[in-house]
């Protein structure tokens, strides 16, 4: 089994990482080798020395964090971790900054474990793996991957994501991504489009007070229960009495009793802007879903999440591993544990090398060491279906974005899908594929054949959509002038229920190119929705486990999760809090780190938020506003009342 | 403003920040009586217009000493000065209201100050990036009224560089005004100062439409959208937006559905309710239409007031909506006085 991980050991290729892209590393590089060839003058490593104080600050770049490898194995430390996927690798720099001496190890030659950021090559390698079930690829399975031309495939374009996730723009990882200092290593960019499938045709969200005034679809009592219903999510907390008796009841029933909404605005309301996986959430889960997107609008501007550019879940987590490192972490990757044992309390490493743990050791379930036999059971079942499309799909995203949701509510694709399909589009403007191609992520909570068959159906009825939206003259309606409305603002309308019915039987002239599509399934110890409960990591900690006579590899390992079904960053925080408890025994210093502010020169620049860049990117992300609530109107002028230093008053 | 409210301080803090502010206080009180002797005795050079620059910067809302700045400008700094030099003052006196715009984006004299400098020369100033300034501010701040009043002036101005007779210039002005203000309204119909702009518009470009050559226009209108092949939604909505003037029975028409479409998006809303008020009684509207067609727009609109209020009713235990009931109201008036008159 260490055979095939060796032979692919060639593909330990990796895109520039985060660090690696930047300017000021890129130049600070090829001043390194200069220095080199000039040979250690005292001098020059002195002023070296300096530059680095002077530019690096708290935080200095580290490039060459990917080889550290020389460093080898310290023979003791407080706090093991395998795997270098979010949730460990927040944990990681939070420890770390803590004062913990960390180890932090990875049997892969990349970062981001479960929830890594691949090329194509390594994503062949890692369905080899996963289908051979070897180590370190735990808790996915029946990986299945089609490319019919490789040779158009430059691997290295291309950056895909395992678990591709997107950020709400007010949201505890937000926070602490800026609390932490680690946002200043990635880079953001906003996603404001949400589409609903129906009537196969793709709605687009009408969520705003914007959308609603102008929508031109909405009765005007369905618009008036909308934004009764907006108004009232806002608030919902102190509104208890409205919801009480639905607590316990479905989050669509509450809906359409409460405020008189019909399927349309329910399937929206639920799917699209409460992003839920399964038709069975709660009222009161499904409220502070709805209240998530209603309260990130306009925190940063008008779109209510963001995603990490050059790819999600994976650059962040090594974001956090150059904050873990810069805090002391020791870094391993391609080290697997071989084993652990509770009572001398020394790993082993697939290196040969050993470590004396003083605290913990803790386990990705995908990275638990041969033979294991304390792996939480992983029920849960996540299926992924990621497709790269030779189009840019731009007729889906607002102009000068480079990503958009869309989502198939329950029962809306001919198999009659128990749940929603949820897809992340992103496009080359995105930096993970190439200008003109599209990374189409879809998954579902449903499980075996049938999640795979619904999958593949909405993959289909995309294909078909975008021909038709893409198509200059595609369908061909005789539209006379009853089908056209005038607008009250003057702008006419195309009806759009006589357009659905022609989408119908519209017959695509030509297909869509997909250049790649990989199916696999993801196990997952956290139900859909569930709140990550501590007794999830009581596993093996308890005093049997370490006494049991059972030859095991892993007694005493304590292990996280592998990735949920939720398609945001919710949760990852709690999670690594909880298990930094664990460790630490509370969670009161968790990021309690003063990190010194050395460059606030370009905080408050943009008073109100984030300038976005022309590129659509999001340039710095204005600190002092990140608590500022979604105050719509005001929030602007307050912020350039806040802008002004001191208001004084004199008596004149 | 708007439901947020001010800090008020600790009583420590207060003492503290009094005590911080002393230093403060003291050096603007000699300032303050250093410019007042300057202006008392007539000076006018660049060492007082500096000091008004340090006063002002410190209390813009003193128009004593915008008055003294402001003789300081005509009596010494704009004297004599070749157009080049004229366009870098004013360029400087506009870049210099702009950083206290941005700290102090409601004060009456920094707006005052600048529409006096524009106006100093109206051919000489740069009215197109005037527009797109005032648009920035309102983009932060939508509702600051200060900058709606400032974008009327600078309308005005524009147009008062426009021959009369070109009629095609002055509409399409505001039918790019129109645009914008309908923009701003979609964007948040909550908001005062955009619908006010747009009752200021309409009636405008009807009257500018009286005895202008409707079809002369539009064909012009035309012409453009066909010159300006990458541009043509933006000219698409300006000759929608013309065609809504062709016939004013036709406007109040759609005017009404644009309204009930409001009310019905958010019924709490003031400003649309004003608005309406406006449409509903407006004599540049009902003199121009027969008293049944009148009726029937008034018959119309308390069809819906009245069934949006059974709504709100049913919602609230009961319970009216006061701007139903204060339209309802209005209305009926309304109705009453218009079928007695015959």
């Amino acid at each position: 089994m260490m055979s095939s991980v060796t032979e692919h050991r060639y593909l330990a290729e990796r895109r520039p990482s985060v660090v690696e892209r930047r300017l000021s590393v890129v130049q600070a590089q090829a001043q390194a080798q200069a220095r080199a060839q000039v040979q250690a003058q005292a001098q020059a490593q002195a002023q070296n020395q300096n530059q680095n104080q002077v530019q690096g600050g708290v935080i200095p770049s580290l490039a060459g964090l990917e080889e550290p490898a020389m460093e080898g194995t310290p023979e003791k430390c407080d706090v093991v971790i395998c795997g270098t996927g979010l949730v460990e690798s927040v944990l990681a720099a939070a420890l770390a900054w803590q004062g913990s001496s960390v180890l932090h190890i990875d049997s892969h030659p990349y970062y981001g474990d479960t929830c890594s950021t691949l090329t194509i090559d390594q994503i062949k390698a890692w369905v080899d793996n996963v289908n051979q079930h070897n180590n370190g690829f735990k808790g996915f399975s029946d990986a299945l991957l089609y490319i019919p031309r490789p040779q158009d495939l430059n691997s290295k374009d291309y950056g895909i994501d395992l678990t591709p996730r997107i950020l709400f723009a007010k949201s505890d990882l937000l926070s602490l991504l800026i609390k932490s200092r680690v946002y200043k290593y990635l880079e953001f960019q906003p996603l404001s489009t949400y589409h609903t499938y129906e009537n196969d045709s793709f709605e687009k969200l009408a969520s705003t007070k914007e959308d609603i005034f102008t929508d031109q679809t909405l009765s005007l009592t369905t618009k008036r229960y909308l934004m009764k219903f907006m108004k009232f999510v806002f608030d919902y907390e102190n509104q208890k009495d409205q919801w009480i008796n639905y607590s316990k009841k479905p989050f669509i029933q509450f809906i359409q009793e409460k405020f008189n909404l019909a399927k349309p605005q329910v399937n929206e309301l639920v799917y699209s802007i409460g992003l839920t996986s399964t038709p069975d959430i709660l009222t009161p889960a499904g409220l502070s879903r709805v209240k998530r997107y209603l309260s990130s609008f306009e925190v940063y501007g008008s779109f209510p999440v963001m995603f990490s550019k050059y790819g999600g879940p994976g650059e962040i987590s090594q974001g956090f591993c150059r904050s873990a490192a810069v805090a002391g972490a020791t870094y391993k990757l391609d080290t697997g544990l071989v084993s652990y044992d509770p009572n001398s309390k020394i790993a082993i490493f697939t290196d040969g090398s050993k470590v004396h743990v003083t605290e913990k050791i803790i386990c990705s379930p995908s990275q638990a060491p041969e033979n294991a036999k304390f792996v939480p059971d992983q029920p849960h079942q996540i299926t992924r279906l990621i497709a790269i499309v030779k189009k840019s799909c731009k007729e889906w995203m607002t102009e000068n974005e480079s990503g958009c949701i869309i989502v198939f509510p329950t029962n809306s694709l001919p198999t009659a899908n128990k749940y929603p399909v949820q897809i992340l589009i992103q496009s080359g403007g995105s930096g993970i594929c190439p200008v003109g191609q599209s990374v189409w992520y879809l998954s579902t909570i449903e499980t075996g054949n049938r999640a795979r068959k619904d999958l593949e159906t909405a993959l289909n009825k995309l294909e078909e959509s975008l021909l038709r939206e893409s198509e200059e003259d595609g369908f061909d309606v005789s539209l006379d002038e009853q089908d056209v409305f005038i607008r009250s603002d003057g702008l006419p309308v195309i009806n759009s229920v006589k357009l659905g019915k022609s989408f119908k039987d519209f017959i695509p002239k030509q297909n869509i190119q997909c250049l790649f599509k990989l199916l696999f399934t993801q196990h997952s110890a956290i139900p859909p929705f569930g709140i990550v409960r501590p007794k999830l990591f009581d596993h093996n900690k308890k005093e049997e486990d370490i006494n049991s006579t059972l030859a095991a590899p892993d007694h005493g390992v304590v292990y996280s999760n592998m990735p949920s079904s939720e398609i945001s960053y919710d949760g990852i925080v709690t999670e690594a809090k909880l298990l930094y408890e664990k460790i630490v025994g509370d969670d009161e210093d968790f990021f309690e780190v003063d990190f010194e502010d050395d460059d606030d020169e370009q905080v408050m620049q943009h008073p109100g938020g984030v300038s976005t860049g022309d590129n659509g990117g999001l340039g710095q992300i204005d600190d002092s506003s990140s608590t500022a609530h979604a105050g719509r109107d005001s929030s602007n002028e307050q912020a350039i009342a806040d802008d002004g230093d001191i208001e004084m008053e004199f008596d004149l | 403003m708007h439901g947020i409210k001010r800090t008020h301080l600790s009583k420590d803090a207060k003492l503290r920040k009094l005590e911080k502010d002393k230093v403060k206080i003291k050096t603007y009180r000699s300032l303050q009586d250093d410019v007042l002797d300057l202006k008392d005795s007539l000076v006018f050079d660049q060492m007082a217009l500096d000091k008004t620059t340090k006063l002002l910067d410190l209390n813009p809302e003193f128009y004593t000493i915008w008055n003294y700045r402001r003789d300081i400008l005509i009596n010494y700094v704009l004297k004599d000065k070749s157009l080049e030099d004229l366009k870098k003052i004013i360029s400087d006196e506009l870049l210099f209201t702009m950083t206290q715009l941005k700290k102090f984006p409601k004060c009456y004299c920094i707006w005052n100050h600048r529409v006096w400098m524009l106006s100093y020369d109206k051919k000489i100033s740069n009215w197109d990036i005037e527009l797109m300034t005032v648009s920035k501010m309102l983009d932060l701040d939508s509702r600051n009224f200060h900058g709606w009043h400032y974008r009327r002036f600078i309308i005005s101005s524009m147009e008062s560089l426009i021959d009369k007779d070109d009629l095609y210039s002055l509409v399409l002005i505001n039918l790019k005004e129109l645009s914008y203000t309908s923009k701003m309204i979609n964007r948040n119909i909550s908001n005062y100062s955009a619908w006010h702009n747009r009752s200021k518009l309409v009636v405008k470009l009807f009257e500018q439409l009286l005895n202008a050559d409707y079809t002369n226009i539009l064909q012009r209108l035309e012409q453009e959208k066909i010159q300006n092949n990458n541009n043509n939604n933006i000219i698409d909505e300006y000759i929608n937006n013309f065609k809504l003037f062709e016939n004013l029975k036709n406007f109040i028409n759609l005017e009404i559905d644009l309204l009930i479409n409001a009310i019905f998006t958010d019924a709490e809303d003031s400003s649309v309710w004003v608005y309406m008020r406006w449409v509903l009684s407006s004599k540049f509207f009902y003199d121009k239409l027969s008293k049944d067609e009148y009726l029937q727009n008034l018959n119309k609109m308390l069809e819906k007031v009245e069934e949006l209020n059974e709504l709100e009713k049913d919602d609230n235990n009961g319970q009216n909506n006061p701007w139903c009931i204060k339209t309802t109201t209005l209305i009926k008036e309304l109705i009453r006085k218009n079928s007695n008159t015959l």
